[in-house]
């Protein structure tokens, strides 16, 4: 049996094409304004990854904001149940969820049984998504990367007090003229994500037992990672294509519901 | 709740209500025309049966809101004040209030203006910002304003030196309007108008808790709107006549199995002021994911039900105390919780409003209570009143579709497997 699982995220486009219970390939493409392009590309591309084409899927399910603009996938479903579906797959024991993407963070809590029991996520605006860190990064002048790397030298982490995106680039631009240094400046930055997402994880009641793990773009920065780790005082399991968990997720459901109509 | 084979049309009493609304504002264009009666613009929950008695014509600034965010008109009002330099996160009711009142004296055409008062009574029972609201109001107006000081009722606050309190108050209010008005005050007129509201408030809440049946015969956003007449209208007699209308509707519904929409799977609890301006993205929304909204603590505002003729000053006294935003936040989580019991509610959806803090700020706790009490899921959405730019329909419907995928997944029928 192969199905797939299409993610269309704010930024980036992810799919998951899965045959049998374990053999999967993947791919992601940003995702431009041609909805149904991007979907029907990044689904041939990991079709393709994995020998096959398009046309062998047997059932696909669309999730992430353009979930209706994929008309060949049989279903949609919303990325906070996929990425609870993908995640509790990796990791049965995984109890809360933290997901910074592009322009939106999740934190959605599981029952034993991988059912989503609470979720939460952010109010409109980019505070505390992926989005915050690369308009600082290139108010900075460097990649997000670097930024990240840049945070970890950081003696003296300052507070940013502009939770908004636009208004940190000014509070960024003042401190630069203040010389301070840009090493300080990334460790603030990061600093900020993870208060917004520290609040939203507690919003959500996430207990002290069971495993924390972290998905979407953002999990792949190892500063905010440590950083939620410390705020949470508890490990946090990363995944390793973290991006691509609530695709896997959509091609679970879509598996489960293969030959159910 | 299964699927239904018949389904309701809009209710007959949409249609009535919809005249008792409309007949209210075109007697109140009429009387500042002809200049026949003092008129006064208050607060929902200020002691208005006194204002009744002395036969002023009644306004309510928050009602207007209301209506001008329902018909996407207060972004005009909101944005007048924003030019003048009203902040954004400024409470869009104040806000949409600020700015017809503005438009009005400035000639900028606002939508359908409430006619200018003579006077102006604030309570501050619903909210700690609105006697600032009212003051801008009596600056702008240049009218006189009154206001009533509600202590919360909180444990610890003797209820009895509340009501005394408000009851002084009321005597202060009644002789102000005696020398305003130059007539004497009638209190055989003030038993009246508390004996139509005591049984407009009976009609109501009675309509209200038609929904407890299973299956719903309406959803409480076509219930909602009828908190107009019991706020606005009660000291007319036919308002009891159009609740005990609508619950013969009700009742014809449910005596004959109709339903308000196809494929009802959830008996969903609402909190909070509505979206006024997504009502109706929010019905289709909901209806698509088979959840039906049966109730609100939001009725609870406009209950008015401790009126009494024949205790009518105590009891319009206690009214104003007993106001429901004027309780602590651990009454209103089990008020909550009870109505989850009564209504036998599986779920909630919490609309925290943006610019309207005094009301959203209990939400988490209410909640988290009756999560914790009864094991129910629960949601919030953020918006807000009556400005749009709080509001995101993508973010909001992907909250409301994962509300419904976990209910369906937490289903016990559904058994161990996620899907």
């Amino acid at each position: 049996m192969i199905v797939a699982g299409v993610d269309i995220g704010s930024q980036t486009s992810k799919a998951v094409v899965l045959k049998g219970d374990n053999i999967y390939r993947s791919a992601l493409f940003p995702t431009g304004t041609d909805l149904y392009a991007v979907a029907r590309k990044v689904v041939e591309n990991a079709a393709q990854e994995l020998g096959h084409t398009f046309d062998d899927i047997q059932r696909i399910v669309a999730t992430g904001y353009g979930r209706v603009s994929v008309p060949f996938a049989a279903d949609t479903m919303s990325e906070i149940t996929c990425n609870a579906v993908g995640a509790y797959h990796f990791y049965p024991d995984a109890r809360v969820i933290v997901d910074i993407g592009g322009q939106d963070s999740k934190a959605i809590k599981l029952n034993d049984e991988g059912k989503v029991v609470n979720f939460a996520m952010n109010d409109k605006c980019a505070a505390g998504t992926g989005r915050f860190l690369e308009v600082a990064a290139e108010t900075l002048g460097v990649s997000v990367a670097e930024l990240a790397a840049l945070s970890r030298r950081s003696g003296n982490r300052i507070r940013i007090s502009s939770t908004c995106t636009v208004f940190a680039q000014t509070e960024i631009v003042s401190l630069i003229a203040r010389r301070t240094p840009q090493e300080d400046i990334a460790a603030g930055l990061h600093e900020s994500i993870v208060s917004r997402v520290y609040g939203l994880v507690n919003s959500i009641g996430p207990g002290d037992t069971g495993r924390v793990v972290m998905t979407g773009g953002v999990a792949r920065n190892d500063a905010i990672v440590s950083l939620l780790a410390n705020a949470m005082k508890r490990e946090i399991t990363v995944p390793e294509d973290p991006q691509i968990v609530t695709a896997f997720g959509a091609a679970l459901v879509a598996r489960s519901r293969v030959g159910s109509e | 709740m299964g699927t239904q084979a018949k389904i309701g049309n809009r209710l007959e009493s949409q249609n009535r209500l919809g005249k008792l609304i409309a007949d209210h504002y075109q007697e109140a264009r009429e009387i500042k025309e002809s200049g026949r009666k003092p008129i006064v613009w208050t607060t929902t929950a200020a002691p208005n049966e006194i204002l009744w008695a002395m036969d002023f014509c009644v306004l309510f600034p928050e009602a207007y809101a209301a209506t001008c965010g329902a018909r996407h008109a207060a972004y005009r009002h909101c944005k007048i004040t924003e030019d003048k330099g009203y902040e954004h996160h400024l409470c869009t009711y104040c806000r949409n209030g600020l700015g017809s009142t503005l438009a009005d004296i400035e000639g900028l055409d606002p939508f359908d203006p409430l006619p200018a008062p003579d006077l102006l009574l604030v309570a501050n029972n619903s909210c700690s910002l609105i006697t600032k609201w009212w003051e801008h109001l009596s600056h702008y107006w240049n009218v006189p304003l009154i206001h009533i000081d509600t202590p919360y009722i909180i444990p610890g606050v003797p209820e009895k030196d509340v009501i005394g309190h408000i009851k002084n108050q009321i005597g202060d209010l009644i002789r102000f309007l005696e020398e305003f008005t130059g007539k004497k005050f009638d209190h055989d007129r003030l038993r009246e108008v508390v004996k139509n509201g005591s049984e407009s408030a009976k009609g109501y809440t009675d309509m209200i808790k038609m929904n407890k049946h299973n299956p719903a015969p309406s959803t409480y956003f076509d219930l909602m709107p009828h908190n107009f007449p019991n706020l606005v209208l009660r000291y007319k007699p036919e308002v009891a006549d159009h609740y005990r209308l609508m619950k013969q509707e009700m009742n014809e519904r449910i005596r004959e199995g109709i339903v308000p929409f196809e494929n009802m799977k959830y008996r969903v609890y609402w909190d909070g002021i509505p979206y006024w301006f997504a009502m109706r993205f929010l019905s289709k929304k909901l209806q698509s994911l088979g959840i039906c909204l049966v109730t609100s603590a939001y009725s609870q505002l406009f209950a008015f039900d401790r009126s009494d003729p024949a205790r009518p000053l105590d009891s319009v006294a206690e009214n104003t105390a007993y106001f429901y935003l004027n309780r602590d936040v651990r009454y209103k989580a089990e008020y909550t919780e009870q109505l989850y019991r009564d209504y036998d509610l599986e779920a909630g959806i919490f609309a925290y409003a943006m610019t309207c803090k005094p009301f959203s700020i209990t939400m988490h706790y209410i909640a988290d209570y009756v999560q914790k009490k009864l094991g129910v899921l629960s949601t919030i959405i953020e918006g807000d009143l009556v400005d749009d730019t709080f509001f995101d329909e993508e973010k909001t419907g992907i909250r409301l579709e994962t509300f419904a995928e976990a209910l369906e997944s937490n289903k016990p029928s559904v058994g161990k497997s996620v899907f």
